[in-house]
């Protein structure tokens, strides 16, 4: 079974995030930051990492350029789960090689699991040839 | 006398053969008529039947051609069994090929044939195998047509000409069937009997028959009524002329006859003609002396007044009482040589006039018949007499005279008209008016007055030719024909009266024609002096006048008089002094215009001040009467001359001559006080300049002043701090050398704005977003605007340009962005717990929930959804109403993006029994410009409107159409509608109508307010109409994307 690496500051929507994929029959690990998730993906080897985007320590668009400039990181599919929508993140997000970028406030429960089964379907797609260290200093 | 022709035999046969000629020649005419019409019949039965034919042909092989169709390939391409057993595949293609040969009547037979080693085999046949003519499949084909060996050949189709074969003659029709691979499959006979063939072919000649017969009767028959007709003629003549024989010969009897018998008289005694029978006297030299009345008509005595009874038997020049008797001579004639004569009389003893024939019934006798012409004579007398009234009145007349017929033809003319125009007699009679006057535009050969019809408005042609079709004259027309006078061409005036006159019954015309050149030479002549005079009167500078001398009211004012008086002359007019001066200077005038006319003498009144809206003008003026013939005074002539400026200027000369001394003395003194006014003024304007400069060091933004050129003349002290440029380096020089302001995002110059300040003269301001480069290369955010600087023409010499430091103004517009942003994010993720945890609570795994429970979980759920759409809404409203949002204008096909609105939305309208429909025009609509998720959110919130406010069961449409260069969106509901009370506040936000709040509790009122700015933002238009109970329609226009991108 597919394990996913939820990572999620908020404590609720962990739990949540968590009991609703194990129905689905997924394997669960979680992070709360940045960092947490870039070291656990190391050793848990999910199939598909969800990124919050505003978070502690590391944010998201942090671990997006971190796992592309990672040879070991790379081909993880991201599904990003957000509620910060400032206009250009997605573009970035997206050029970052990041599958989904969705709102969680939009996104009922149910479709998440359809979502990562989508995603996880998909044949495997190198990340784009960008540089994402352009692209983070466009950021800041 | 009766004489008798014999007639001349040859004459007689030449008349026979003629007869016989013109017989034949009809017959041979009637012949080639039916010749003619069986000859061109013919063709046109052969070019119907060429055409039926091809008609045929072609129907037959549509007709084969839908067999071919019908047939299964697969069977075709399928093993057939041999003839003993014969497989499915074979049935199925004999059973289609009989079923389709007899919805056909005229197809007699049809079957498939295959070639192999160039023999021709059948393969299936219609024919059941029952039957005796059913073909065994792959026997061969013996006495296959040429055209279906073409076919295999060809691969064509074809239609066979008529052929026989062992079963009968036909035409057959060939259809090749093929394989997808265009391979030759089979080759599909069907076959229609010569018979068929000849019978329908002909079917379509049956008309053309018809017409031909019908044709060929109606020259038949017409030529029999002709033969008739002229049979019936012949016969007809030759009776006219037997009976002419005939009478001639009876008539000559009977006058014979009548001599001797009383009968004559019932013959005659109803004539009008006077008929009177004499016989001739001799004397015994044999010389005709006188005649005696042997018998008279009734008309005798009428015409003559002689009773019958006293005439018989008397000698003519007893009757008559003149010797010898009346035309003896004439009548002595006609009985001597026996030819018949009449003459016209005057018989004097009567005073009347006889029109008599006479002639010699026999022997010494001679019949006269007489009719009284008295009338007719003294009408032509009447005439004659007219005539040379007219040639009286045209010898004497001291104009020029013509006259003319009605169609303008010169009957006559007179020696005046000819010494005026200089024209020979024979010039002028008997041609036209034109011709006949010497017009040079006149053709002779023109029908009417003989003037070409370029003349149509030559005046004396339309006099003319009024004059004879009203039959009203004309007096006195002045005309000025071109004329050639004697080889020169002259425009004489001429003055035309015409008269109609009636002479032997016919119309003509008499005119006179005057030569006024003379008088209309003294005329212009006057004319042109008069003017001149006016001119002179008009143009002189002094004001001249005239009144007449019973009301003194002006007859005359000229252009100076105008000035002075200050008003136009239609003003001044028939008016007097009393109704432009006061009275007591209006009594004046008066006075003295009666003592001028009284003493009919000039007075002169050296100044007289008038008022007249330009002020109190001065006038010298003379008073003149002006005498008619009669010795009296007929006008007051006034000339006055305008002394007001120079007596002015006397007056001032006199003052000035008193003041010079003190002038002077004044003069020195003020230029003494000028010098220092000069001094003081300099000194002012020195401390301007340093204020101007004061002000602008202490401005706290920078400003540079630019000169027509945009070299930087002027900057101030933060010019240079914000810049780090010298004044050195900036003043003299163009300003972009040096000042280079630049586009945050993309790096590009930007300093074309000051342009537009230029071109424009408009106030211009640079982007929000706009870097000033700094002498050390680092960059520093401003804002800023610029200014034109106008000379007093408005034209533009130069641009002021301010600017300042916006680095904190971007600082804060930045972090309220981000404030923004953070504060959504925080809303929403508790927001986002709530609603995932409320959908995992109904959750089985969770474990069960009572319905009471469940129900209110749905309740807060729904509750958590309706918040955090309201949350989105106010984000989104506050980021278009501070113009945050960035839209992301593409090429977008409307319908693709209503189509998954529709898709998504249409679950929510399924359970509210509510159909989705959406039209749009056949083929591809053009893309619109527009951003995409932005627009989505628009069709959304319509379509979702729409469903929401529809009544159970209700229908949404939706349509899309284009406009112009724009695509419009229409989405129709038969829901609540809107109040029209509350339509104006319907994109209004946080609104809802009443009707739709008791409809449903859900909607946050921001909706049709975001969509209303996105449509605007992305240069559309949103409107609505609605009525309460029936629905609204919602519609959006948006551009069509000018470049199509793949």
């Amino acid at each position: 079974m597919a394990r996913i690496l939820i990572t999620e500051d908020e404590a609720d929507l962990r739990m949540a995030l968590r009991a609703r994929l194990e129905m689905s029959g997924f394997a669960v690990v979680e992070a709360t930051n940045g960092q947490e998730a870039l070291d656990k993906m190391k050793i848990e080897k999910p199939d598909l990492l969800i990124l919050d985007m505003m978070m502690p320590l590391m944010d998201g668009m942090e671990v997006i350029g971190r796992m592309r400039a990672s040879d070991q990181l790379k081909a993880v599919p991201i599904l990003v789960l957000t509620n910060y929508d400032f206009g250009f993140m997605k573009e970035v997000a997206k050029e970052g090689g990041v599958v989904e970028y969705i709102l969680k406030a939009g996104l009922n429960l149910d479709d998440i699991p359809v979502k990562i089964t989508q995603i996880l379907a998909l044949p495997d797609s190198p990340p784009s040839g960008l540089n994402m260290s352009a692209l983070l200093d466009e950021l800041k | 006398m009766a004489k008798s022709h014999p007639q001349p035999t040859t004459q007689n046969t030449i008349n026979r053969l003629r007869v016989c000629l013109s017989t034949h020649r009809y017959l041979y005419l009637f012949i080639a008529q039916v010749a003619g019409v069986l000859i061109l019949g013919t063709f046109f039965i052969s070019l119907l039947a060429i055409y039926g034919t091809s008609t045929v042909r072609k129907e037959f092989l549509d007709e084969a051609r839908i067999i071919a169709a019908t047939l299964d390939h697969a069977d075709l391409s399928a093993d057939l069994g041999h003839d003993k057993q014969l497989s499915a595949s074979y049935q199925r293609l004999s059973d289609m090929l009989s079923k389709t040969a007899k919805a056909d009547a005229k197809i007699r037979w049809s079957y498939l044939m295959v070639q192999q080693n160039g023999k021709v085999l059948f393969t299936v046949d219609a024919e059941p195998i029952s039957s005796p003519d059913h073909v065994a499949p792959f026997s061969e084909y013996q006495q296959a047509p040429t055209a279906l060996l073409q076919t295999f050949l060809s691969g064509q189709e074809k239609a066979s000409k008529t052929y026989t074969d062992q079963w009968g003659t036909w035409v057959s029709a060939f259809i090749p069937i093929k394989d997808s691979n265009g391979q030759l499959l089979t080759v599909l006979g069907v076959d229609m009997t010569a018979s068929t063939w000849s019978a329908t072919v002909a079917g379509y000649c049956i008309f053309g028959t018809i017409i031909v017969c019908l044709f060929l009767f109606i020259v038949i028959f017409v030529n029999l009524i002709s033969w008739r007709w002229r049979q019936t003629n012949h016969r007809i003549v030759d009776l006219n002329l037997t009976l002419a024989r005939e009478l001639d010969q009876r008539q000559q009897a009977q006058t014979l006859a009548s001599i001797n018998e009383e009968k004559y008289r019932n013959l005659y005694a109803t004539m009008n003609e006077g008929v009177v029978l004499h016989k001739l006297l001799y004397d015994p030299q044999d010389e005709a002396t006188d005649y005696e009345i042997m018998d008279a008509n009734a008309a005798f005595a009428t015409i003559t007044g002689i009773k019958i009874s006293e005439a018989l038997g008397k000698h003519a020049s007893q009757l008559y009482q003149t010797t010898p008797a009346p035309y003896l001579d004439i009548y002595a004639n006609v009985v001597k040589t026996g030819i018949p004569t009449h003459f016209e009389t005057e018989f004097s003893p009567m005073h009347k006039c006889f029109k008599i024939s006479v002639f010699s019934p026999a022997p010494d006798y001679f019949a006269t018949i007489f009719e009284d012409i008295t009338e007719h004579k003294r009408a032509e007398l009447e005439l004659r007499h007219e005539k040379d009234n007219l040639n009286a009145l045209f010898a004497s007349s001291p104009v020029g005279l013509l006259l003319m017929d009605e169609n303008l033809m010169i009957v006559e003319s007179n020696q005046v008209l000819d010494d005026m125009l200089s024209r020979d007699r024979d010039n002028v009679i008997h041609h036209r008016a034109g011709n006949g006057l010497g017009c040079i535009h006149s053709l002779e050969n023109v029908k009417g007055c003989g003037f070409s019809t370029s003349c149509g408005s030559c005046p004396l042609r339309q006099t003319l030719m009024q004059v004879v079709r009203d039959n009203v004259p004309v007096h006195r027309a002045e005309i000025q024909p071109t004329l050639d006078i004697q080889g020169i061409i002259q425009q004489p005036w001429l003055s035309v009266s015409a008269e109609p006159v009636l002479i032997n019954g016919r119309k003509h015309l008499i005119v006179a024609i005057e030569s006024i050149t003379d008088r209309k030479q003294t005329e212009k002549e006057l004319r042109d002096n008069e003017q001149l005079l006016n001119s002179i009167i008009e143009n002189i500078p002094a004001m001249i006048f005239m009144k007449d001398t019973k009301n003194l009211q002006f007859k005359l004012l000229n252009k100076a008089g105008e000035a002075i008086f200050g008003k136009s002359k239609s003003a001044v007019l028939g008016k007097n002094d009393y109704d432009f001066f006061p009275r007591d200077q209006a009594d004046f005038f008066t006075q003295k215009d009666r003592e001028v006319l009284q003493h009919k003498q000039l007075v002169n009144i050296p100044e007289e001040p008038i008022e007249t809206p330009n002020g109190t003008r001065f006038l010298n003026t003379k008073k003149i009467p002006l005498l008619g013939v009669d010795g009296n005074p007929e006008y007051l002539l006034g000339i006055s001359t305008d002394i007001t400026a120079q007596k002015n200027l006397q007056d001032e000369l006199i003052r000035a001559k008193a003041n010079v001394e003190a002038k002077v003395e004044q003069r020195t003194e003020e230029l003494n006080q000028s010098q220092l006014n000069l001094q003081e003024a300099l000194k002012t304007a020195k401390d301007e300049t340093a204020k101007i400069t004061t002000i602008l060091d202490s401005i706290g933004d920078g400003v540079f002043v630019l000169d027509a050129d945009r070299n930087i003349i002027l900057a101030n002290p933060v010019t240079l701090e914000l810049s780090g440029f010298t004044r050195k380096d900036l003043l003299g020089h163009p300003y972009n050398h040096v000042l280079q302001f630049v586009d945050e995002k993309t790096g590009k110059d930007v300093s074309e704005f000051m342009d537009t300040v230029f071109t424009r003269g408009q106030v211009a301001e640079m982007g929000e977003q706009t870097l000033l480069i700094r002498q050390d290369g680092s960059k520093l955010p401003v804002a800023d605007s610029a200014a034109p600087l106008k000379d007093l023409n408005g034209a533009v010499i130069g641009c002021v340009v301010v600017f300042r430091d916006a680095t904190k103004q971007r600082e804060i517009d930045h972090m309220k962005n981000e404030f923004v942003a953070t504060a959504s994010h925080q809303l929403r993720t508790p927001l986002t717990a709530l609603r995932w945890i409320l959908e995992l609570l109904p959750k089985p795994e969770i474990g069960p929930l009572n319905p009471t429970q469940a129900r209110y979980v749905d309740r807060l759920h729904a509750s958590t959804l309706r918040l955090i759409d309201i949350v989105n809404d106010l984000l989104n409203l506050s980021r278009l109403e501070n113009g945050k949002i960035d839209l992301k204008l593409e090429p977008i096909n409307l319908l693709e993006q209503t189509t998954v609105v529709i898709n998504n939305i249409r679950a929510m309208a399924y359970e509210r029994g509510i159909k989705v429909e959406c039209k749009a025009p056949p083929g591809p609509l053009p893309h619109i410009l527009a951003d995409r998720t932005h627009l989505q959110a628009v069709i959304q919130n319509l379509i979702a409107n729409a469903v929401k406010y529809s009544l159970e069961r209700g229908m949404v449409e939706v349509d899309l159409s284009l406009v112009g260069d724009r695509i419009q969106f229409k989405c129709r509901d038969d829901g609540i509608g809107i109040p029209k009370t509350q339509q104006k506040q319907i994109f209004s936000k946080f609104f809802r109508a009443d009707n739709a709040i008791a409809q449903t509790t859900l909607g946050t009122g921001l909706g049709l307010a975001i969509a209303k700015m996105i449509i605007e933002r992305m240069g559309g238009k949103i409107w609505f109409h609605a009525i309460v109970g029936k629905g609204s329609t919602f519609y959006f226009e948006l551009p069509v994307a000018r470049l199509e991108f793949k």
